[in-house]
């Protein structure tokens, strides 16, 4: 494949997802609404989610502790270790690494979900029947996903700060009272707002990919597995890049 | 009925979420005292020092409010808008004054309030209080150089001298030496003593001093009494003059003595010359021998009839006269 092939490939791609967030926004806020199947979607995503993303806060709130405690020691700072990785928990490592395993879980599953109902032609027969497919398949869950993030990850910090008490007393001695204190003390609506906006934007990126990838994906088993694979590659790309502009966009209006 | 339990599940997984994060928004709001009620005033500062918007306010260590914004309003002078809890104003007077510190040795910049003066009346909406210019850090760093100088040419001195108090054998032969301390010990015990003596001394010197000013006693009469003052002018001037006119005796003496020793007078030939000494010494032993020949020829007389009446009226005379 020739490098202009490839670049029109890319372009047309980038396209492609714009039109499928364009007929998303169109789509989406008519009627009728499948109110049953995004309560549906938001329990697989969202519930169905929780106990992976908290084993994950709640070991990376631990691990970022006991990792930091060296460094802050060095400096006679280990008083600031629950201000620093509240800091860090709610800033940037909540959503990033909430929304990367959402990206992993989520984002594969409605990729090859929606990539196999595609292949054994599900999607056709909706259409056939009357039943507007990209409402009930993509609609659903992609706000499922913008809704259900941003819980996900507000749950993850909680988690991930509870882990981090631990882990300041694993070596030493905060009181819950103290460590809650200056946890709070350190935060402002400028470190929490920024992130609780992001997440909304990590779960739609997740969403509107994976459903895209699954939409659209080719015919036979092997489009199935592209369309995961791809799903989780894209969606984490983008989590990323998301992340990337939105610190830009929160340097800009002075929230840093 | 699955489906029911799914959206309890839901429902409660939505519901701890979002009360999680008001929770957490409420608990950040009201440390940074956005759901108080507070008072507005105003800081006049020369130099805020890097304080900023949002920065916290302490009344006696305790974080009463927080920096609302921060205007220039002039070359020279700065006015941050302090947002007050208030609960805490009422200890904050118009007197009070705003000092720029900082959290710790690297925290941030916060506002200290000092207590103003007691009587002074309290703070209202809108008030401006004044403020301590704030530390210079390099002024301060500076003025510590110079002090670590100091302080470095005074530890070099005491080693030397600590290293000298150390190699001096004298010294510590002394502070070894158990007798010596007897002997000090006896040496401040005779001060003691001496010192009390002296005491008691001064105190009679002092009772003796008091008795003369009130003309008690011999010297006290001399200094009080103006008729015993002249008397003892008038004789200590006679003194004087005996002594001049003794003086003056001496004088002579002394010449008479000087020309007796140098001039070759009779005198000084009777003084000096051996044989002339002899003769004298033969001459009084004869004058003796005639006064006893005499003396004997006078008693023959006594005896001789034409003299006899005359040393017997004597006689009578003599008795009569007893």
């Amino acid at each position: 494949m020739s490098k202009q092939s490839r670049r029109s490939e890319f372009l047309s791609e980038v396209g492609n997802i714009s039109a499928f967030t364009g007929k998303f926004f169109r789509e989406g806020f008519k009627p009728r609404y499948e109110w049953s199947e995004l309560f549906r979607q938001c329990y697989i995503i969202g519930y169905e989610s929780f106990p992976l993303v908290g084993i994950t806060a709640f070991i990376m709130g631990l691990v970022l502790t006991v990792q930091s405690r060296p460094t802050l020691e060095e400096f006679g700072a280990a008083s600031y270790l629950p201000a620093m990785v509240a800091v860090s928990i709610v800033r940037e490592i909540g959503p990033v690494i909430t929304a990367l395993i959402c990206a992993g879980k989520i984002g594969s599953s409605i990729g090859a979900e929606l990539g196999s109902m595609r292949v054994t032609e599900q999607i056709d027969a909706m259409e056939v029947s009357g039943t507007n497919p990209f409402k009930y398949l993509v609609v659903t869950r992609v706000i499922a996903c913008t809704m259900m993030l941003p819980i996900l990850v507000v749950l993850a910090d909680g988690i991930g700060l509870y882990a981090s008490y631990i882990g300041v007393n694993l070596k030493g001695i905060v009181s819950w009272n103290l460590y809650t204190t200056q946890v709070f003390e350190s935060l402002t609506f400028s470190d929490v707002m920024p992130a609780l906006v992001k997440t909304y934007f990590f779960g739609f990126a997740i969403g509107i990919i994976g459903c895209y990838k699954g939409y659209f994906s080719n015919k036979g088993t092997e489009g199935v597995g592209i369309a995961a694979n791809s799903a989780v590659v894209v969606s984490s790309l983008m989590i990323f890049v998301i992340d990337l502009i939105a610190v830009q966009i929160a340097d800009i209006l002075g929230l840093t | 009925m699955t489906k029911t339990t799914n959206n309890i599940k839901l429902g409660l997984f939505v519901t701890i979420g979002t009360a999680l994060l008001i929770l957490a928004l409420y608990l950040i709001g009201s440390k940074q005292h956005l759901f108080n009620d507070s008072v507005k005033i105003n800081a006049v500062f020369k130099n805020v020092d890097g304080l900023r918007n949002g920065n916290n306010i302490r009344f006696a260590g305790i974080t009463i409010g927080t920096i609302e914004k921060i205007d220039i309003i002039s070359d020279s002078l700065v006015v941050a808008t302090l947002l007050v809890d208030k609960e805490s104003v009422k200890f904050i007077r118009k007197t009070s004054i705003a000092d720029i510190g900082s959290d710790g040795l690297m925290g941030n910049k916060l506002i200290n309030i000092l207590p103003g003066e007691p009587g002074s009346a309290q703070v209202a909406e809108n008030d401006t209080i004044y403020s301590l210019a704030p530390v210079a850090t390099d002024a301060m760093m500076r003025t510590l150089s110079s002090t670590n100088n100091n302080v470095l040419d005074i530890t070099q001195d005491l080693k030397q001298i600590t290293k000298r108090i150390n190699e001096s054998h004298a010294l510590w032969d002394l502070l070894a030496d158990t007798g010596a301390t007897q002997q000090i010990r006896t040496s401040i015990r005779h001060l003691e003593t001496m010192t009390a003596n002296a005491t008691t001394v001064a105190t009679d010197v002092e009772s003796m001093i008091k008795d003369i000013k009130n003309g008690k006693g011999a010297v006290g009469k001399i200094v009080s009494d103006e008729h015993t003052a002249v008397e003892f002018e008038t004789l200590l001037k006679n003194l004087r003059e005996s002594s001049d006119t003794a003086k003056l005796a001496l004088h002579h003496m002394h010449e008479f003595m000087k020309d007796l020793n140098i001039t070759p007078g009779p005198l000084g030939v009777l003084a000096r010359d051996t044989a002339m000494a002899n003769d004298m010494r033969s001459m009084i032993h004869n004058m003796n021998s005639s006064t006893a020949t005499l003396d004997e020829n006078m008693k023959a007389l006594q005896s001789n009839f034409l003299f006899r009446k005359y040393f017997r009226k004597q006689a009578k005379k003599k008795a009569a006269g007893n």
